[in-house]
This record gives structure tokens, C-alpha cells and sequence, in this order.
């Protein structure tokens, strides 16, 4: 099951966020999706999840979403925002039971309960599920976003930043979960990210945009050269390949020779 | 109200609902336009047209809970200051009865009105229950319900609009009678959590308990003279609330 995104255009009063914007992620890939801030990469997130009604086509698995219920389209995508809103003072076992509201009307079955408890064990958290949401760290409160999202069972996962407010042990844990499931499931996965290192060790693919269109798309390794970043970011970079991992260093501003 | 606005200050009181009923009374009292009927009648219609309003208001701003509150107190600051007006054109006896008004009272109820109260709640009470979930999705964020299918705008126009209507059918009955809305769900979150399928209805068990013992001894303590029971609801309430309050460490909100 497969995504397709075809020329996706979205405007935010005069301004147009995103130009016409095509794209394709297959099952069990991780696609991310990087550029400087403001280059649409969190409204492209929204728009596939129906939160923005854009202009453009995003199919899923054959299927056009905006004839889907929302209900449906809960049942097919999970999203895990940046800014995360704490909310009232719920466990995280409640929390992460919320994930299961596209099935539930309005009793709990015990498929429920059991959904939440085995990936509450997948991904280690066990020692969390009954604290309250507001008593748990940064790091911790990314993983249990994610489980919320892991049971609402989708097949297609948007992340928005998953790593941006974590250390760097947090980092590699929660984007290797994300890898596993990914795998697992063969669920697909749009990612925006700003990390390029992290991108490139954890991308299949690497979508570059800027302001509004896409740049560039491909294997981050053959992706990421001194020449694009300096042309997206505006900044003089080394990639360096020592470490085994891709690793892109920032210098300076790149500033443009006027003379 | 308080989980629709994802706001712990929200109430009928501070969302200008209670005081668009309390100006719809007045207006009946110092008019002299009619009787008791009247002056339910008109308390019932101004609710509702608050309700409305701030709905109204709020749509241009996308139903979000910061322009729904705004809204609200935008309100409640026009049906208050039009309320100190007629109080102040009107003559003695006319500013007494609207200042009793204000205080709300228990005394006229009849078993019909309570009739009344009843079959309304039995019949939205389930739509909000149902909805339940939806409003705990909703605790997460506007955008993150979004993407668990809710539709965020229609629950919250829907939800609010069904809270005014069960606000507005006690009120006209019985007067203005504060705190409990905002401090029994308080009361009852502390106790119990913030799920809103057990909070909504227990919320109404401890905000009628907490009325009955008001009530109860505003109508012994200076026994005969009758305190008004808004005036009790605080006295009761805010120590028990302060308690609550004090002895939680962790934040509910």
C-alpha cells in the first residue's frame, strides 16, 4: 500500500505554502522530508492527514483520502506532531489508549487494551504506563506519541520532527523504533526532519524542499552534496563519510561574492 | 466546558452565559412586562442567544477555544454592563428582585420544573457521554483529534451548544447560581482523573451534591431567614476546592 501525492498546492490566505508538489513512498520505506524552516514541510504533513484541505490529489493504497470519513482516514493514518500539547493529567496507558478512538465507540474491548499493552512492552515503556503524562520527560513523552500512533494501527505514519526535543540516546532509540515498525508493519513513512545526519542514517529516501517545491529526491548518501545544501540552506557545509555514517558540517553562512 | 475549551477557567458563569440570563430576567422585572413566566421565558431566550452568539462570533476565528472564551467574555462583559444599567434606571423594589435573581434560589423550584430539567438532560446526556471520547482526543490538541477522526469544529460548536442548553434550562428556573459549574468539575477531576466518560456524569453528581449541601444550610444556619444558595455554593465550595488544590502536587491542568 502505497502513497501518492500529485501536484499538492496549498495556500495560507495570499501565501502559497506549497507549489504543486508530486511525490511517491512505497510500504516499509521511511521517507523524510527536510528543507529550512518555513519550506512546507510541516503543512505537506498536515495536508496529507486532512487537517488542511489542500488543492491536489493524495492517494492512498489506490484510494482518494478526501472521500474517505475522517473516521476512515484515522484508521489508515497516524500523525505525531511537533509541538505537543499536554492536556490534561492523563495516564499514559490513557494516553496511548486514544490511539484506538478510530475503533471504539464508546466501550473498551479487551482487543483494545491488549493492542496498548503489547506496545507498551515493544517498546520498552512498561515502567511509564501508569504515570500521569505530565510527571514524564521530553524523551519519554515522544515514545508514547509514538505508541499512541503505532495503535491506531496505520499504514501510513507522518512524524513531524520525532527527534527534535531529544537527547541523543532518545534520538537513535526512537528512530529505531520507527525503522522497526516501519519494517514490521511494512507501513509507510513521511518524516520531516531536520537532522540531516539522523536523515541520512534513517531515510530510505530524502526529499529536499524549498519554499514550497521539491528540490530534490532521492538516497540521501548520493542526495546530500555541498553544492545543495548550499543552494537550500544558504550555508557553506563538508560532508564527511569518516565515521561510516554520512555527516553533513555546518561552516558558515555562505554569503554571495557581489563585486 | 471546561474540556471542549481545553481551558480550566471555562464555565457558564465566565462565558457569559449566566449573565445573559441574568439580563434576560432583569429586563422582565424592571419592565414589569409579566410574572414569573416571564422572567423564565426571557432568561431561557437570552441564554440561548448568548450561546449563539458567542458561536457566531467564534466561527469567523475557526471555533477555536481561545475565540469561543474571547467571545464569551466579550459577552459577558455587554449582558453585565447592560444588566448595571437597568439596575440602575430601575426603582428600589425592582433592583431587589433582580439582585435576588442574581443571587439564585432554589425556592420557586416545582416538581414540574424539575420535570422539565430532567427529560432535557436524559436527552442530550447521551449524545455528550457518546462523545466523550472525542472530547478526550481532544485534550490532546485540536490537530492530534484531527488525525484520530474527529471533527474537531462539529464536536465543540455541537458539545457547547448542548452544555448552553442544559446551562440554560436550569437557570431560567432557578437564577444565577455560581461556582458549582466551574469548581465541581475541578472538584470531581482531582478525584477521579481527567477521562472524560467517568468525569462528565460524575462532575454532575458531585455539582448537585454540592448544591443540595449548600442549599441545605442556607436554609438552617440563620434558620428562618434563608441565605441565597449562591451565596452558600461559595462558602462551601471554595475550602474544599482550596484543599483539593493545596494538597495536589501534580498539575491537572
Amino acid at each position: 500500500m502505497s502513497l501518492e501525492v500529485r501536484d499538492l498546492s496549498f495556500r495560507y490566505g495570499e501565501r502559497e505554502i506549497l507549489h504543486r508538489v508530486s511525490f511517491a513512498a512505497a510500504p516499509g520505506e521511511i521517507l523524510g522530508v527536510a528543507g529550512p524552516n518555513g519550506c512546507g514541510k510541516t503543512t505537506l504533513i498536515k495536508c496529507i492527514d486532512r487537517i488542511f484541505e489542500p488543492e491536489g490529489r493524495v492517494e492512498f493504497a489506490g484510494k482518494n483520502l478526501r472521500e474517505l470519513t475522517t473516521t476512515e482516514v484515522a484508521q489508515v493514518i497516524a500523525y505525531v506532531p511537533q509541538a505537543l500539547t499536554i492536556g490534561m493529567a492523563m495516564s499514559v496507558f490513557d494516553t496511548i489508549l486514544l490511539g484506538r478512538r478510530p475503533y471504539i465507540r464508546w466501550s473498551v474491548s479487551d482487543e483494545d487494551f491488549e493492542r496498548v499493552s503489547s506496545t507498551i512492552r515493544e517498546l520498552g515503556i512498561q515502567h511509564l504506563a501508569f504515570r500521569k503524562m505530565t510527571q514524564i520527560s521530553g524523551g519519554e513523552r515522544q515514545k508514547v506519541m509514538i505508541a499512541r500512533a503505532m495503535v491506531q494501527d496505520p499504514s501510513l505514519l507522518l512524524l513531524d520532527e520525532p527527534t527534535s526535543a531529544l537527547d541523543l540516546r532518545h534520538q537513535l532509540e526512537v528512530m529505531e523504533l520507527v525503522r522497526n515498525v516501519t519494517r514490521d508493519k511494512q507501513a509507510c513513512v513521511v518524516m520531516a526532519v531536520h537532522d540531516l545526519n539522523l536523515a541520512s542514517r534513517f531515510c530510505d529516501r530524502l526529499m529536499v524542499m524549498k519554499e514550497g517545491r521539491i528540490v530534490a529526491l532521492g538516497a540521501p548518501s548520493e542526495l546530500l552534496t555541498e553544492a545543495l545544501i548550499r543552494e537550500v540552506y544558504q550555508v557553506e557545509a563538508l560532508i564527511s563519510r569518516e565515521s561510516g555514517y554520512l555527516q553533513v558540517i555546518p561552516l558558515r553562512p555562505f554569503q554571495e561574492m557581489t563585486a | 466546558m471546561q474540556g471542549v475549551l481545553r481551558n480550566p477557567l471555562a464555565s457558564p458563569f465566565t462565558l457569559g452565559i449566566s449573565a445573559a440570563a441574568a439580563f434576560g430576567a432583569s429586563l422582565v422585572i424592571v419592565f414589569g412586562i409579566g410574572g414569573d413566566l416571564a422572567i423564565i421565558i426571557a432568561a431561557f431566550a437570552f441564554t440561548l442567544l448568548a450561546a449563539f452568539g458567542i458561536y457566531s462570533l467564534s466561527r469567523y476565528r475557526g471555533i477555536s477555544p481561545e475565540s469561543m472564551i474571547l467571545a464569551g467574555i466579550i459577552l459577558m462583559y455587554l449582558f453585565t454592563a447592560m444588566t448595571s444599567f437597568l439596575q440602575y434606571t430601575g426603582t428600589m423594589d425592582q433592583l431587589q428582585e433582580v439582585v435576588f435573581w442574581t443571587f439564585g434560589s432554589l425556592q420557586r423550584t416545582t416538581w414540574e420544573k424539575l420535570a422539565l430539567v430532567t427529560l432535557v438532560i436524559c436527552i442530550c446526556l447521551p449524545y455528550i457521554m457518546l462523545r466523550s471520547w472525542d472530547l478526550n482526543a481532544m485534550g490532546q490538541g485540536d490537530q492530534v483529534a484531527k488525525s484520530m477522526g474527529v471533527d474537531v469544529s462539529r464536536a465543540r460548536t455541537r458539545l457547547m451548544l448542548l452544555a448552553s442548553l442544559i446551562t440554560a434550562v436550569i437557570i431560567c428556573f432557578t437564577g444565577v447560581i455560581g461556582f458549582i459549574g466551574l469548581v465541581a468539575p475541578h472538584i470531581t477531576r482531582l478525584a477521579i482523573g481527567g477521562d472524560n466518560r467517568f468525569l462528565l456524569p460524575a462532575s454532575g453528581l458531585v455539582g448537585g451534591a454540592l448544591l443540595l449541601t449548600a442549599d441545605s444550610l442556607a436554609r438552617t444556619i440563620l434558620a428562618p431567614s434563608i441565605i441565597p444558595v449562591g451565596i452558600m455554593t461559595a462558602f462551601i465550595g471554595i475550602p474544599f476546592f482550596l484543599y483539593l488544590f493545596l494538597r495536589q502536587k501534580e498539575g491537572y491542568w
